[in-house]
């Protein structure tokens, strides 16, 4: 039944998809709110999975489906979902009724393609996640792309087209490496199951002698070169400010929440090529940190509210790659956290700027100032958003990172020191780019004629997202029971080093042993002696 | 035993019965009035089904006729019926075009069966001069095809120019033949004795068959007919010869190379760079294209080079792969040829780049058709192409072409740039002109839809007809040739297989 | 029986509740019901903290903890311990004392803000931020683990940075409130990476979480009551261990250099004085400030296992006492030398933590809240008259009614007239305001440290053991009680004594009761509030000597035991005789000049070198400027325009066009003569030719 449950999910917004290009042509409010329901019921049925995923069962993906596709090349309609894939799901499937939502308003013309495009693209999101196949992945992963083209090329900005390519070409590049990695994994394991390659790789490798670990490399950087362009890892980044900037405000949500470059890190490149990943591991943590750092800096020069927004997240996504290759628990746990969090909370960010623009028609800060006074309730939720972006404590923002950082510390004490400076580069840019739309005397007419936030904006777009921020923040222990056991299990996998023991651990019956005790005297004396 | 038995003509059958529907088209048509030339296509459609019919009886019997030249193995039998798909596509996508433009002479559809029937032959022969004697019953046709649209300068270039260059690598090929003979002592493949292969006349032989099958598929740097003759040949004969031409030419080459496989170290590494250079240049230069006919020409001259990577693979999987990616190759580009032909209008054609702008705003249809042809042509999923690029390359990464893998792969990336540039246009650019409506072509319509829909149900539900394909291959194949050309590391690769 | 304890939840949900419903309904409510709400809350929450306090003071020795709800967990992996986080408070001493002195002076101040706010348009907005910066505030003080601890922190800073950018239409407004912001954000790395530390080497981040069976802090918390000798032994025979802890400490003392205005991140406090003057006694004065200190207090037992960081914080604190101190010589806005003062009183407290006497520092703490607030509210009623017959002046010269907005802070030789806040305005407002200047006189006589004044105590038990540990700490110490002494009294002619220096000082009238109300209470207390804590030597009169500490001991370790070079009744003396001596000083000099320029005249002052340094704050903010603001923006500007769009991008498409050259090349071959097609095929031949031959002799 479950298992059932979990193909439902994938394919029902593709379905709606479907329903859409059956109706009418010009009803293009029809089709919006087919495509928000749809997406509303493919919320519901999803919330279905949380309770049914048992992470104490023995099974690695206890809702699991495996059907024959191309059999004479081993290529299986394989699904399932453990706890971190049941977090992206749910992440996915609660922002797209907000990405229909914003669409709603803006996109006027050729809606039926739009709609259909969004579902399909929603199934291939979903797809990604959930593949347990190597191949069905790498295709959920590429059929992403022309949803997404089309989307920001049709009903993107002025230079939407250069975007649109720059964006297709560089995941092209990335993912072909991928994909003569996934051949060459094959032919070595004969089989494209990611259970079965997990438990057979490391055993066809040692058959290659002196060169296993660097083909082990060449197949991990093959995936890494994929990865880390979808996430994006410096240098690998110059699409996203391009992309997220002429993309509609939709498009920009998806951008944000299309996290399988993350993701797969932790479900691919972790578990299958444990020595690589922990030879590459500090040279990623530097690149990381590096974004981290870097794109803050550039985010604090920014006029444009995306590209600042951009930017911003390119600087998040720096701290969670050193989050996850620190592979400590509490790190990854954190990263998987963050992705939540960065997705609605960016997500967010990207709505608010839409509703300005709609109402002003510009992303130009310099076009703003004062407009706390007239859009008193937009500020208020702003201000919200931007701190859970910079990781305010109580809200979902600091969860994710402090978890992070303080896993980061275990294994990198330096570089993840380094990252938590981002807690103040964030709060510059965001804060003064705040300010500079918000405070000061309301003087241009344009900004005056501004209007609040209507009802509807506040309690159908705002308000749920702003409750997942406030919730993660305070009280994220329900994701924790899911996720604790399936990162368990990835870091075994893995087979992480332990990290040494604190030379400060105490016995635990830390009474002192005799035999110390002049030490002890003495020790005494000198803490007594100021 | 006697010569000639029932099995011999069995074997030919297939292309007798398209050589017989020719004929009968040829006679037929002195009896038609000018304007009542539609008989035809059926009658050529019959003898396409026939045809097929034949293949199906032929089907898992592996009938070797002619004292051994030619064969109907699994092997030819589905390079056979890839090149009826073909021919079927082409006669049903020219019927109102050839009309319209005043070329829907008789000879026209019996020239086509006549080089699908010579094509079909050289997938069948076993003997190098019966592949000599097919390549020059393709090519011949093909000649006149090219120039068949007398009127227009270009269509008259096109056919000299093809003419020309083709009689030279015939030429060619037909000395490597003779050398063959020279070295060995024989001209059939079964019987060409392994040990003399190493000799220069033999050596000096596969170098110059190699040139004139290179020829016909357009490989680097034998190639540069082609944009030429595709841009100058009428639309519906570029889209037949692009896919024809090209399995007829891979049939053969499989079939040569399979048989000088223990010589494999004499043309592996040109192969390899030839595949190489073919997949940069033609996806480097078709970047540059302004005309659609003329970036398919280089955009085919890319495909060849990634066919090449699955014959050089040399193994079962490649072949395989090579046949697959044929049949997929056959509808998703004869689509794209199609849609121009279905724009073109009496005297005006849509052949430039910027004729496509804002066609999805005027037709839809054609728009979301066209850029299928171009995703799966891109190799992106789902679409089939994606599959066809999949099994080619596993087969490539299985004969360990790791670095000619990534090449490709790469290559093909700048590929993609060109085909979405093409939908970019027809999405996201205002129309600049108006097509009108399209003119009612039933054929040819249904063909391209045809097309299109294959293109996406073949990934869907390739299961069987992979399962079928994976039989094509040349019997005496032996996968080997991985460890031959495989770096020593990887050589202890096949224990743990 | 400790029914109040086990329930203290509730302190901090009053006042969440109250700011849930200012929040939400504060637009709809009238002004009246969202004050009294807020009010109300607060006071509510320090009825409870009443309960507690003596519930706590029945045993101050046991460590109350009172659990909430999970946080969250992450399992033991790989060496790392497990790390479970709890919403859960302490109860101790410490937090009670905190608990009282938020929740009263927070009530308080409330109080005054219904009438200090009436006329402003965002009323229920302040008393929604003034309830959560309460509520913030006590989950700091309560937070059984050092990230609820956080929670707290962080929380108080965004309250103070929306308090202080409350009136955002002021540019400079809201500068100070970014200011002060990123600047404790910039501490709170520090305290961030001291967590982590804290996980990384000692497994918990709880402060005390009940099991004192065991002396391991991973199962007893930071917070080791009676310091673990086995734990002293690790850290004072290895090197690496005090590294770390040295480091840890000094990473959480950086924080507390952010929130409490300490050097070398105090730059944000004096401009905070943008926001309304209740925010500025409550937040800037009275409480958030001096989270630092308490936090220092609460891991007092880690902090000393490493003298490097004592000493360091000892120095910073003596330091920043002394050096504000100067700077609010000079300063001419009122709230400006308030806030200067009070960094040099915090630098006091830091001082006394550096030399190991917690409790004395946290004493100060007290004290200084009450007579600081009671200034901080003093000065705001000075203001608030002085707008009004500002206001009322203006109001009559309508005629050319071309007001300029208030532009406070600027450093200007001559006073703006429009500037309430300047004192070169005032003058002579005793009679008008008797009660405000009552209060304030005496809080000025509590700061400045005249005997038997509360500050007096405390600032004397903070001497002494200053002298404890060195004589030049005392020297400083008592210098900058001087230079108090001399300032405070200085602000306090110049607004209330001598001639009024303006008209608008001549019409100003005293405030309504919910003003001058906290202003009395505080009043009293800035007099009596010492007495809990008086030194022994009086202890033996009174029946409690120097019953603060001990109530603190469990909490904040025992004081000192130094050797001053004088005895305490000595020192006593001559910080008694020091402040008395400058308070007059100050007096009488500026009465013989009638409260006008002592020293230098005003037409010297703009060339006068050494009075412009200190008048600009020695250009601290002018240096952080140029090095951080504009190196910052030059470097950011450098990343993206040179090397991200010119560099990376650069690649990127330098990839493209080479691959578009290589094809312009490749077509220029096309050139559609059969020649040339049929020469290149030749061409291809050949090589293939000899390519394969050349293959063959590979052949075996």
């Amino acid at each position: 039944m479950d298992n059932f449950l979990l193909s439902l999910v994938l394919f029902l917004p593709l379905f709606f998809g479907v329903v859409i290009l059956f109706l009418p042509e010009k009803e293009s409010k029809t089709q919006g709110t087919v495509a928000l329901l749809g997406s509303l019921v493919v919320f519901a049925v999803s919330l279905l999975l949380y309770p049914a995923y048992d992470p104490s069962s023995s099974a690695q993906f206890p809702i699991f489906t495996k059907i024959a596709w191309i059999t004479p090349l081993n290529i299986n309609y394989e699904v399932g979902l453990d706890g971190i894939s049941l977090l992206m799901v749910l992440m996915t499937t609660v922002i797209f009724p907000f990405i229909v939502l914003t669409s709603l308003g803006p996109i006027k013309e050729r809606t039926k393609a739009y709609y259909f495009l969004l579902m399909a693209m929603e199934t291939a999101v979903l797809g990604t996640f959930v593949s347990l196949d190597l191949i069905l992945f790498y295709v959920f992963y590429e059929a992403m792309l022309i949803p997404l083209y089309f989307i920001i090329g049709i009903w993107g900005g002025p230079k939407r087209v250069f975007a649109t390519i720059k964006f297709f070409l560089y995941t092209m590049v990335g993912s072909m490496l991928m994909l003569v990695s996934i051949l060459s994994i094959f032919f070595m394991v004969h089989s494209f199951d990611l259970t079965y390659v997990q438990s057979h790789l490391q055993g066809a490798l040692v058959a290659y002698g002196a060169h296993a670990g660097a083909i082990e490399m060449l197949l991990f950087l093959g995936f890494f070169a994929a990865f880390a362009v979808k996430a994006p890892i410096f240098p690998f980044h110059t699409w996203v400010p391009d992309a997220y900037v002429e993309a509609p405000v939709a498009g920009s949500i998806i951008l944000i929440a299309l996290k399988m470059g993350i993701y797969g890190f932790i479900r691919f490149s972790l578990p299958l090529f444990p020595n690589a990943t922990h030879v590459a591991a500090p040279i990623i943590e530097i690149l990381g940190v590096i974004g981290v750092i870097y794109a803050a800096l550039i985010a604090c020069m920014q006029t444009d509210i995306k590209r600042l927004i951009a930017y911003s997240s390119i600087s998040h996504v720096g701290v969670i790659i050193v989050a996850v290759f620190s592979l400590t628990a509490a790190g990854i746990s954190g990263a998987v956290i963050q992705m939540v969090s960065h997705t609605v909370t960016t997500g967010a960010l990207f709505l608010l700027a839409g509703l300005l623009f709609a109402r002003r028609g510009s992303y130009d800060i310099d076009a703003y100032g004062g407009v706390m006074k007239v859009m008193p309730v937009f500020s208020t939720v702003l201000l919200i958003a931007v701190l859970s972006s910079v990781a305010m404590p109580g809200t979902s923002g600091f969860t994710g990172e402090f978890l992070m950082l303080i896993g980061a510390f275990q294994t990198y004490p330096w570089i993840a020191g380094i990252a938590t400076t981002s807690a103040v580069w964030s709060v510059a840019y965001m804060l003064w780019m705040y300010q500079r739309v918000m405070h000061g005397k309301a003087e241009k007419p344009e900004v005056l004629a501004l209007t609040d936030l209507t009802a509807a904006e506040r309690w159908g777009y705002i308000a749920p997202l702003i409750a997942i921020m406030i919730a993660i923040g305070i009280y994220p222990t329900p994701i924790f029971d899911k996720i604790n056991l399936p990162i368990g299990q990835i870091l075994e996998q893995d087979n992480a080093p332990a990290i040494p023991p604190s030379p400060l651990s105490l016995p635990i019956e830390g009474t002192v042993p005799a035999k110390s005790s002049p030490v002890v005297k003495t020790a005494d004396a000198d803490l007594l002696d100021h | 035993m006697t010569f000639i038995n029932t099995d011999s003509y069995l074997t030919i059958a297939p292309f007798l019965a398209l050589v017989i529907a020719g004929m009968g088209v040829l006679m037929l048509d002195l009896f038609l009035p000018r304007d009542r030339k539609s008989s035809l296509v059926f009658l050529s459609l019959i003898g396409v089904a026939v045809s097929a019919a034949f293949i199906l009886g032929d089907w898992g019997k592996n009938y070797i006729g002619f004292a051994g030249t030619v064969a109907a193995d699994q092997f030819a039998l589905l390079f056979q019926f890839v090149l009826l798909i073909v021919t079927a596509l082409a006669v049903l996508l020219s019927e109102r075009y050839i009309q319209q433009k005043g070329i829907n002479h008789g000879e026209y559809y019996a020239l086509i069966l006549f080089s699908a029937s010579g094509a079909m032959l050289m997938a069948a022969s076993k003997e190098l001069l019966l592949t000599f004697v097919g390549l020059e019953i393709l090519s011949i046709a093909l000649y006149i095809l090219s120039g068949f649209a007398r009127t227009e300068e270009r269509s008259e270039e096109a056919a000299i120019k093809y003419f020309l260059l083709g009689a030279f690598s015939s030429g060619f090929f037909l000395y490597g033949i003779a050398l063959i003979y020279g070295g060995t002592g024989t001209t059939l493949l079964s019987a060409i004795p392994v040990d003399k292969l190493s000799n220069g006349y033999s050596v000096a032989g596969i170098a110059l068959l190699l040139v004139g099958l290179c020829f016909k598929a357009a490989i680097v740097p034998f190639h540069s007919w082609t944009p030429d003759v595709y841009q100058g040949a009428p639309t519906s004969v570029t889209a037949f010869m692009s896919a024809g031409a090209k399995v007829g030419a891979f049939s053969a080459l499989i079939r040569v190379l399979t048989v000088f496989l223990p010589a494999s170290l004499v043309w592996h590494d040109v192969i390899w760079v030839l595949a190489a250079a073919t997949m940069i240049v033609g996806n480097v230069v078709a970047v540059l294209q302004t005309d659609v006919k003329r970036m398919l020409a280089y955009s085919s001259i890319a495909h060849a080079g990634y066919i090449l990577v699955g014959v050089l693979a040399g193994n079962t999987a490649g072949q395989a792969a090579v046949l697959f990616y044929m049949l997929v190759y056959t509808f998703m580009n004869l689509g794209a040829f199609g849609i121009l032909i279905l724009l073109a209008k009496t005297g005006k054609e849509f052949n430039s780049v910027r004729d496509l702008q804002g066609l999805a705003k005027t037709h839809p249809g054609a728009a979301i058709m066209m850029s299928i042809f171009m995703f799966s042509l891109a190799g992106i999923p789902p679409a089939a192409g994606f599959l066809g690029k999949f099994m080619l390359f596993s087969a490539a990464i299985q004969a360990h072409l790791y670095g000619l893998t990534v090449l490709g792969l790469l290559a093909s990336v700048v590929g993609v740039f060109y085909y979405l540039m093409i939908v970019v246009r027809m999405f996201m650019s205002p129309a600049e002109r108006d097509f009108g409506p399209l003119a009612r072509a039933p054929l040819a319509s249904f063909a391209v839809a045809l097309c299109a829909a294959v293109t996406v149900l073949l990934f869907f539900f390739a299961n069987p007809v992979i399962g079928v394909f994976k039989q094509g291959y040349v019997s005496q194949s032996s996968p080997t040739i991985a460890v031959a050309s495989a770096p020593k590391a990887v050589a202890t690769l096949d224990l743990t297989q | 029986m400790d029914f109040f304890i086990q329930n203290a939840w509730l302190i901090p949900l009053f006042p969440l509740i109250g700011f849930l419903i200012n929040g939400f309904f504060g637009s709809k409510l009238e002004k009246k019901v969202s004050g009294t709400i807020g009010t109300v809350a607060v006071f509510a929450a320090f009825a409870w903290a009443i309960g507690v306090f003596f519930e706590v003071q029945a045993d101050p020795t046991i460590h109350h903890t009172v659990l909430i709800a999970p946080w969250f967990t992450v399992p033991a992996a790989f060496g790392a311990p497990p790390l479970t986080i709890n919403w859960e408070l302490l109860i101790d001493p410490l937090s009670a004392l905190m608990l009282l002195i938020i929740t009263g002076i927070g009530g308080l101040i409330h109080l005054y803000s219904t009438s200090y706010m009436a006329e402003d348009k965002g009323y229920s907005r302040f008393f929604t931020y003034l309830n959560l910066f309460i509520f913030f505030m006590l989950l700091l003080v309560t937070g059984n683990n050092l990230l609820m601890m956080f929670v707290g922190w962080e929380g108080v800073g965004l309250c103070s940075y929306l308090l202080i950018g409350f009136w955002f239409e002021k540019k400079s407004a809201a500068d100070a409130a970014k200011k002060a912001f990123i600047v404790n954000r910039i501490g709170d790395v520090g305290v961030l990476i001291a967590m982590f530390m804290a996980y990384r080497y000692f497994g918990t981040l709880d402060f005390y979480n009940g099991d004192a069976t065991h002396n391991d802090p991973s199962t007893q918390g930071l917070l080791v009551q009676t310091v673990n000798p086995y734990l002293v032994h690790l850290v004072t025979s290895v090197p690496f261990n005090f590294a770390v802890v040295t480091l840890l400490t000094l990473m959480v003392f950086w924080g507390c250099t952010g929130k409490s205005a300490q050097i070398p991140l105090y730059t944000w406090l004096p401009d905070a004085m943008e926001g309304p003057t209740p925010v500025s006694a409550l937040i800037h004065a009275a409480t958030m400030v001096t989270a630092g200190v308490y936090l220092v207090s609460r891991m007092h037992s880690i902090f000393e296992l490493s003298p490097v960081t004592m000493n360091v914080v000892a120095i910073i604190g003596i330091s920043t006492a002394l050096f504000a101190a100067t700077i609010g010589l000079v300063q001419n806005d009122i709230k400006r030398v308030l806030a200067y003062s009070t960094v040099s009183q915090l630098g006091y407290m830091f001082a006394a933590c550096g030399v190991g006497a917690f409790s004395a520092g946290m004493f100060h703490v007290m004290t200084h809240a009450f007579f600081k607030a009671c200034l901080s509210l003093g000065s705001g009623a000075v203001i608030y008259a002085m707008e009004h017959s500002i206001h009322h002046r203006k109001e009559h010269e309508a005629a050319h009614g071309a007001s300029h907005d208030l532009n406070t802070g600027t450093v200007t030789a001559t006073a703006d007239p429009d500037d309430p806040q300047d004192m070169r305005n005032m003058g002579g407002l005793k009679s008008q305001l008797p009660i405000t200047h009552a209060t304030m006189l005496v809080s000025t006589f509590a700061i400045a440290g005249i005997p038997f004044f509360s500050g007096f105590f405390s600032k004397d038990e903070i001497l002494g053991d200053l002298a404890g540990r060195s004589t030049l700490l005392w020297l400083v110490g008592a210098l900058t009680a001087a230079l108090t002494g001399f300032y405070m009294m200085r602000l306090m002619y110049k607004t209330f004594y001598g001639s009024p220096k303006s008209e608008d000082a001549k019409h100003v009238h005293e405030a309504t009761p919910s003003v001058t109300v906290p202003l009395t209470i505080l009043g009293t207390l800035a007099v009596i509030g010492g007495y809990i804590g008086i030194p022994e030597m009086f202890g033996t009169a009174l029946p409690f000597g120097r019953s603060l500490s001990h109530f603190l001991i469990p909490a904040a370790g025992s004081p000192p035991v130094g050797h001053a070079f004088l005895s305490d009744f000595a020192l006593l003396a001559i910080s008694s005789i020091i402040a008395i001596t400058f308070v007059a000083f100050s007096y009488y000099s500026y009465k013989a000049k009638d409260g006008g320029d002592l020293y230098i005249p005003a037409a010297e002052k703009p060339k006068n070198f050494v009075y412009q340094l200190v008048l600009n704050k020695y250009y601290i903010d002018e240096v952080y400027n140029f090095v951080f603001v504009a190196g910052g923006k030059a470097i950011a500007t450098f990343l993206w325009k040179v090397f991200d769009v010119g560099f990376i991008d650069g690649i990127v498409n330098g990839v493209a066009s080479v691959s578009r050259g290589l094809g312009g090349l490749l077509r220029a071959t096309q050139t559609g003569y059969v020649r040339n097609y049929a020469f290149s095929l030749l061409l291809g031949v050949l090589i293939v030719v000899i390519a394969c031959i050349a293959g063959a002799h590979n052949l075996p």
